[in-house]
């Protein structure tokens, strides 16, 4: 499989998922996804992790794809449909207007923030260029709107590079202790499940400190935990 | 620990006194009766004062007898007599090999040549007979095994390492048990692990290793050791046919026996023994096998129980599946739980708590399943069922557990949906969205290059630089009259000399020299903000070098100017008529300003 083409795995990893076989077509999408990253085969292949009852790894699927493409309704959810197979239950502590932006800064991917950022400066600079030479108001009001694309572009970009920097990693394991410290023999101080998502906030040697939503942490094993962007 | 240095029984050894050079040269066999097929050794050992080296004997053409392999080993003995140090030195170079035709064989005497001379030693005579005496343990009794001979040390017969198993035809997954057992007759010191065995298509767990030597009395036959059991493990087989346990090895301290009275102490020496390989005939488990079998051999029961009995905000409930008993518990894979509509059970989390107890391996295997109710109500964990196999009755067995009932509330999913309410659909479910179909090709996305962003962004920037100085240009065209002039100076003298040119082309000539001094004049107005048309030639020659221009600059413009004015006005005083060479000189001179 690794020498065929991305797109001859891909429709191979759906022809196994169709027959039911989920590890199988999982092995091929990640064929697929090694000529670099594709939507469509990151979606597929989190779709058959959940199927194989790989919780967190369909959500760290999920939220590569996520990142690719944020508007797909499909892809929300199903991603809520994993969320919703975890054992740990996170309560919700967002707000309405937290929500919204939320939704705002996620309407564009990463790149085509970038790029939305890039155009709407060049544009803008451009018809400030003319003002500044002719002096006609109508380019001010032309430049305006686009000042405030570039804006927006720029913080949603801003905002996908906070999340990537936030370095989000999903449990991969059933159960795993998380410990007070980087080591075998430190304190248990919590139990997390497959599917839980955190924040790496350190790392040393195989340990990582995970930070789970609301505030609570502790050391993991690497090997419990998958990186959403390695 | 102590004991008496014995002879060993079966080694002949057969000295030949070396004729010359001060070496003793000498064959010796570890067995005399040997079996067919059977491996024994010949040793050929090399002895001398002061020996630092021996060159590798001959060995004789051996009649129905294979070479099956050779090693060579150096020791070296330090003695004291009449004050005098002796340092002895043993060369010996051992060889294994196999018989391979009964009745009485002669292995003739093997030829060494050193120091200029010839040695040999005796001939050996063995025996070959259909089996060994000894060998071929039956189950349950020890197999003894090889030991490394030293002629000096007689270890054969007195000092052995045995592997027994308690059981040579098992089915899969059935337990064999293993005791290694070092068996002694000399006078011993340490004993370390050489080398540990190697157990290929079994599954080991440890029963007992032994950390002192706790020796008790064994007749083997008929004859009295000191026996040590070593390690004792269980082992059990995950493939079927004939697998066999690699030798385990020792290494042994033996006291060897004194040579003469200043030797009264003996010498320790540390001699290798192995257990022999032990070969295990394993037979598939009876067909056919029940369907909820699960890999377990022995003896096994099954226990279930959930961590709480009643959910009150959709916590998950945790089903604890124990199978416990006696047998290949480990190896036991996780039971297959039906389907609990309302339900979703998880992959299980694995403990075990596994230990030896007298010879069998006891213990539990938990799976702790993951419950998570997607609805409220009330639920029954259906019973959990598992066949084993029993080798005591030959037989499988089923064992299960006893229903388990559970409840959920606060899921969020008790009530139906409004759109069933009023269409009366049904909700029966619910799952993913479906993956994405099959594509001829596969877009991959990569990310924006920074480098090509970075320019983007570094070129606006420019452009709006640029434009603040073409505003800037402009004002102070329009507000400053010299920057103005000088700004355009260059353009227009470009433009009046291609009027020149033309001109001298038509073959025009007041018109050109018009039009160059129009040029001159223009030009350096322009370029020094100076009304030149409205000045005398001596104005514009002051004008000139009051703004630092070079004195012959001005000299040549002047001159220019005369020139075109001769030239238009009265030619007849011209003495430079070449209109081409004037044109260069303008275009010089201009160039300088």
């Amino acid at each position: 499989m690794l020498s065929a083409a991305p797109a001859d795995a891909f429709n191979h990893g759906n022809a196994l998922y169709q027959q039911g076989d989920y590890l199988g077509a999982a092995d091929a999408y990640h064929s697929a996804l090694q000529a670099g990253p594709s939507y469509d085969a990151l979606y597929n292949l989190g779709n058959a992790q959940f199927k194989s009852n790989q919780i967190g790894r369909a959500i760290a699927s999920y939220q590569r794809a996520r990142y690719l493409r944020p508007r797909d309704a499909d892809l929300a959810a199903n991603l809520a449909f994993a969320r919703a197979y975890r054992v740990d239950k996170v309560p919700a502590t967002t707000g309405p207007v937290e929500l919204l932006l939320d939704r705002a800064f996620h309407l564009l991917s990463g790149r085509e923030a970038m790029l939305l950022a890039a155009a709407c400066f060049v544009l803008t600079a451009l018809l400030l260029s003319l003002l500044i030479v002719f002096r006609r108001r109508a380019l001010l009001y032309l430049a305006t709107p686009l000042f405030l694309l570039f804006a927006y572009g720029a913080l949603t970009a801003g905002v996908w590079h906070a999340y990537v920097k936030s370095r989000p990693a999903v449990i991969i394991v059933p159960e795993v202790s998380a410990l007070s410290g980087p080591g075998e023999d430190y304190k248990q101080i919590l139990l997390a499940h497959d599917g839980s998502e955190a924040l790496v906030r350190e790392a040393r040697g195989d340990w990582l400190l995970v930070q789970l939503p609301g505030g609570a942490g502790g050391w993991v094993r690497q090997e419990a935990v998958e990186m959403v962007f390695p | 620990m102590s004991r008496v240095l014995r002879p060993a029984l079966l080694v002949a050894l057969l000295p030949a006194l070396a004729a010359a050079g001060g070496i003793d040269f000498t064959a010796s066999v570890d067995q005399t009766t040997v079996g067919l097929g059977g491996q024994f050794t010949l040793t050929l050992a090399v002895t001398g004062d002061d020996l630092t080296a021996a060159p590798r004997p001959e060995l004789p053409e051996l009649q129905d007898i294979d070479l099956l392999g050779q090693s060579s080993s150096r020791s070296t003995h330090i003695s004291v007599i009449n004050g005098q140090m002796r340092k002895q030195a043993t060369f010996s170079f051992t060889y294994v090999l196999s018989a391979k035709k009964l009745g009485p064989h002669t292995i003739p005497p093997c030829k060494l040549t050193y120091g200029g001379g010839e040695h040999r030693t005796q001939p050996i005579g063995i025996t070959v007979v259909k089996s060994a005496p000894g060998r071929g343990a039956a189950p349950g009794q020890p197999v003894p095994g090889r030991a490394a001979t030293d002629p000096a040390v007689p270890v054969d017969g007195n000092l052995f390492l045995t592997a027994s198993a308690d059981r040579r035809t098992v089915r899969v997954g059935e337990q064999v048990t293993l005791h290694y057992t070092l068996f002694n007759r000399l006078r011993i010191g340490n004993i370390g692990m050489a080398e540990q065995p190697a157990y290929g298509g079994f599954w080991s767990e440890k029963i007992y290793d032994a950390d002192k030597a706790s020796f008790s009395r064994r007749t083997v036959d008929g004859k009295e050791y000191d026996a040590l059991l070593v390690k004792k493990v269980a082992l059990f087989p995950m493939s079927t046919g004939e697998l066999t346990v690699k030798p385990m090895a020792l290494n042994v301290s033996v006291v060897r026996p004194p040579r003469d009275f200043f030797d009264m102490f003996g010498t320790a020496q540390e001699v290798r023994i192995e257990s022999k390989p032990l070969a295990v005939t394993v037979l598939p488990l009876p067909e056919p096998k029940p369907e909820d079998f699960r890999g377990g051999v022995g003896n096994f029961t099954i226990s279930s129980s959930l961590d709480r009995t009643l959910s009150e905000n959709g916590e998950p409930f945790t089903l604890t599946v124990r199978i416990s008993g006696t047998g290949n518990v480990r190896l036991v894979e996780k039971p297959v739980l039906p389907p609990i509509p309302g339900l979703r059970v998880l992959d299980p989390e694995v403990r075990e708590d596994i230990r030896a107890a007298g010879d069998a391996i006891k213990g539990t295997k938990s799976f702790r399943y993951p419950m998570i109710p997607q609805a409220d109500g009330r639920y029954l964990v259906p019973s959990v069922t598992m066949s084993f196999y029993e080798p005591g009755s030959k037989s499988y067995r089923t064992v299960s557990t006893a229903p388990i009932g559970c409840t959920a509330a606060g899921c969020g999913q008790a009530q139906p949906s409004p759109l069933a309410d009023v269409s009366g659909l049904k909700v029966l479910g619910t799952d993913i969205t479906t993956i994405k179909p099959d594509r001829t090709a596969l877009p991959v996305e990569r990310s924006v290059p920074c480098g090509i962003l970075a320019a983007l962004y570094v070129s606006a920037l420019g452009l709006i630089g640029g434009s603040f100085l073409l505003r800037f240009h402009r004002t102070r065209l329009a507000s400053d009259r010299g920057f103005a002039r000088l700004a355009r100076s260059a353009g227009l003298a470009k433009k009046r000399l291609r009027a020149a040119e033309s001109l001298l082309a038509k073959r025009r000539y007041a018109d050109f020299h018009a039009a160059l001094t129009q040029a001159v004049l223009g030009y350096t107005g322009d370029r020094y903000d100076l009304d030149t048309r409205a000045m005398t030639k001596d104005q514009l020659r002051d004008a000139l070098i009051g703004r630092n221009l070079p004195g012959d600059a001005v000299t040549e413009i002047v001159a220019i100017l005369d020139q075109c004015e001769y030239a238009r006005f009265a030619p007849g005083l011209l003495t430079d008529t070449d209109p081409r060479a004037l044109l260069k000189r303008v275009k010089a001179v201009l160039h300088r300003v």
